[in-house]
């Protein structure tokens, strides 16, 4: 009995590789999938929403939700075309300067969370809107382009290694998750962020300075966000401050891939390669779904089922949790200290 | 980090396994039926119509384009000149990419077309319509695809298609902007791709085999003739707009502007606004405009016959201001019937199953080696009370 649970815990914990070896599996049956072009099409695609969903789940270990992530995208993305098209700023330069957007309104965000003691959830869904506001204003509604100029376009989307189907841009995705992977397991930075969203009284008693941590945290998210959406923009050539509006948009998508990699919503537990693995089975699943039915809104509709089902099974997980160990499960381990007998607790 | 290793292993791994043949490869019919496909096509233009009753695939429409003034951004406003480069786009673009891949000659018959549209709607299913009809009639295969107006989805629908190797792609872009990376795509993966409906840029126009649609500028002049001679060549006009940004967007609003500075200087504008396309928004909008303008409002130009056109009329019968003019571009049923019920002056007559025939017939044209227009015009009308009742049934 105990070994099938630990198992199941073990499916259950490593779920997002198992989604994306299934879908990976059903992409065989579904024709021209497994080109060169298309997986070249999925890793680039998956590109955008890696950053995002790497900005959500650090947000989110840390005890917050930010959900500017995707119009903070969209800043990063017109701010650098918009720099390098209408001012004529060199790409460094250009691409600097949406970053640094990005930290400044990263930034507002912890803030407004730490010193006015706004809840994330609303203090990120105004700043959302703000961003939304600022980026219709700044292009008149309209999109940027690069306007021919399709150096850097093609340097970003070509393959150094012809034989794999890597382009630049998902090497600098890679790049981003793997810095994330190592910043988060292998610094006091990274276990900080564990210790405060799992349990700010516990981070107080450790020291941690929780105000300052969550504003860098936040900072890093737009950085990371903007960062994401200027490549992406740099990618396709262009630039609209309308991204997703229509159909997808990209905080679902990082939204979905976050829960989907097992990162609790109570904070304190994630792990970005799981959102990692969870954004390429989203993008090979609407890519497969692409294929075979044509119909956009399939894509909506497993986006939407995916997120229902994740959180839905999140809720009923933490309610089973809840009703064993109680609200307080560090009880848990000062039971098994004094009996030395072990509750079996799903961590 | 061994987990991560882990995950590219297997992606690499399972694309290596599979990348040998996963799939059915769609390929053109083989062997020469030119004579057959030339043959179905002098039937085809000849005798296909759409639901009203029009020519389904009428000839395209070349026309005359003035010297390009120097620099068309030091223009006024509501100088023509300033936007020369939208009105006369792809005119001058002669100049082809080297990637353009030559016609194969070999007949339309057995080729299959991927059209790309911009969104759902009931002018798209319209169009769809007028396609497949036309496409059946050619003896081609339409597939089209539809990103409900999204950018994202667009621009991965275009990679689907590329990954399909069909024949040919035709495309309605979102965005003019953007329009020129997505036809480059198209262009470099050696698919013959063709622009229909929506302008581009002059830019993206060397990347693509040819592009046909509605002469939206020479019609909004036209509209904007009619307006004039109804308001007695003075007034002031507001405008509610399409989408900013887009190429209706400055065709339907700069267009009337110019041609009324040029023309009938005693026509002033009052407003332009951009409230989408939602009847209720432009109702308050106009609303607003006859409280604020009062008896200087005697004309309103709407982007659009549907919504906004049936949120102007509220607004317009509420105040009792029967007496504005109003002119509307589309060609739906609700327009037609605001036309027939004297609520609107004149709509433009802009055939949504004729815009997709007349790109068939370019893409049929180019599979049987033959030269295509750059730029081919659709052919238009005006609809007004006296001539309402020969454009029905509408197409949407």
């Amino acid at each position: 009995m105990q070994k099938t649970s630990n198992a199941l815990d073990a499916l259950n914990r490593n779920r997002a590789y198992l989604i994306l070896a299934l879908v990976l599996i059903f992409a065989l049956f579904t024709p021209r999938f497994y080109t060169m072009f298309n997986v070249r099409s999925i890793l680039s695609g998956s590109a955008l929403y890696t950053f995002l969903g790497v900005s959500f789940t650090l947000c989110l270990i840390a005890g917050h939700m930010d959900l500017s992530v995707g119009y903070m995208a969209t800043t990063g993305a017109m701010v650098v075309l918009g720099m390098r098209t209408n001012s004529g700023l060199p790409w460094w330069l250009a691409i600097l300067i949406a970053v640094g957007v990005g930290a400044i309104a990263g930034t507002i965000n912890g803030l407004l969370v730490t010193k006015a003691k706004i809840h994330s959830f609303i203090a990120t869904l105004g700043m959302q809107f703000v961003l939304r506001g600022s980026m219709y204003m700044y292009c008149n509604g309209a999109e940027i382009s690069v306007r021919g100029e399709f150096t850097l376009t093609d340097a970003i989307n070509r393959a150094p290694l012809k034989f794999l189907p890597l382009s630049n841009l998902f090497i600098c995705t890679l790049a981003v998750v793997i810095i994330y992977l190592v910043v988060l397991r292998n610094t006091r930075f990274g276990r900080n962020v564990h210790i405060m969203g799992g349990n700010r009284e516990t981070a107080w008693l450790a020291g941690v300075k929780s105000d300052k941590l969550t504003t860098l945290v936040f900072t890093l998210s737009g950085i990371t966000c903007a960062l994401g959406g200027a490549l992406f923009a740099i990618s396709q050539g262009t630039a609209t401050p309308t991204l997703g509006e229509k159909g997808i948009p990209p905080l679902m998508v990082a939204l979905t891939a976050t829960i989907l990699g097992g990162t609790s919503m109570a904070g304190g537990k994630g792990n970005v390669l799981k959102t990692f693995a969870s954004i390429l089975a989203i993008m090979a699943m609407l890519s497969v779904l692409t294929t075979r039915y044509g119909k956009f809104e399939l894509q909506i509709l497993f986006m939407g089922l995916a997120l229902a089902v994740a959180v839905i099974y999140e809720t009923l997980r933490n309610y089973a949790r809840q009703k064993r160990v109680g609200i307080r499960p560090n009880l848990a381990d000062e039971y098994a200290r004094e009996t030395g007998k072990t509750l079996h607790i799903e961590k | 980090m061994k987990r991560l290793i882990g995950l590219l292993l297997v992606f690499t791994m399972a694309f290596a396994l599979v990348s040998w043949g996963g799939g059915t490869v769609i390929t053109a019919t083989e062997g020469d039926n030119l004579a057959e496909s030339i043959a179905l096509f002098e039937e085809a233009i000849e005798s296909m119509e759409t639901t009203d009753g029009q020519l389904l695939m009428p000839a395209p429409i070349e026309k005359e384009f003035p010297d390009r003034p120097e620099d068309p951004d030091a223009l006024p406003e509501d100088d023509a000149g300033r936007y020369y480069d939208m009105e006369y786009v792809g005119w001058d673009a002669t100049e082809k990419s080297p990637d353009i891949p030559e016609s194969p000659a070999d007949g339309s018959i057995g080729k299959r077309v991927i059209v790309i549209v911009h969104g759902d709607h009931a002018w798209t299913t319209a169009y769809e319509r007028g396609f497949k009809m036309a496409g059946e009639a050619l003896g081609m295969t339409i597939d089209v695809w539809s990103p409900n107006w999204d950018q994202a989805l667009q621009d991965q629908l275009i990679d689907r298609a590329i990954n399909e190797e069909p024949d040919a792609i035709a495309l309605i872009p979102l965005s003019a902007e953007n329009a020129t990376q997505q036809f480059r795509k198209i262009t470099m993966a050696g698919i013959p791709a063709f622009g229909t409906n929506t302008l581009t840029t002059s830019d993206a126009m060397q990347y693509m085999i040819a592009w046909t649609g509605p002469d939206d500028w020479a019609q909004m002049r036209q509209l904007s003739e009619k307006m004039a001679e109804a308001l007695g060549g003075e007034g002031g006009v507001a405008y509610i707009t399409h989408n900013v940004g887009t190429s209706p967007y400055y065709s339907r609003t700069f267009g009337p502007i110019t041609q009324f500075a040029e023309h009938y200087p005693d026509i002033k504008t009052l407003d332009i606004q951009s409230p989408g396309f939602e009847a209720a928004q432009c109702k308050q909008i106009v609303s607003d405009w006859i409280s604020r303008f009062g008896d200087d409002l005697t004309g309103i130009f709407l982007a659009d016959d549907a919504p906004q056109a049936t949120g102007t009329i509220d607004a317009i019968k509420e105040a009792g201001r029967e007496d504005i003019i109003v002119v509307a571009a589309g060609n739906s049923k609700t327009g037609q019937d605001l036309v027939k019920s004297g609520d609107i002056a004149v709509i433009n007559y802009q055939s949504a199953e004729a815009d997709a025939g007349l790109s068939a017939r370019t893409i049929a044209s180019w599979f049987n080696g033959e030269t295509v227009l750059n730029v081919g015009y659709l052919m238009t009308d005006m609809i007004t009370e006296e001539n309402v009742d020969s454009f029905y049934p509408t197409q949407w």
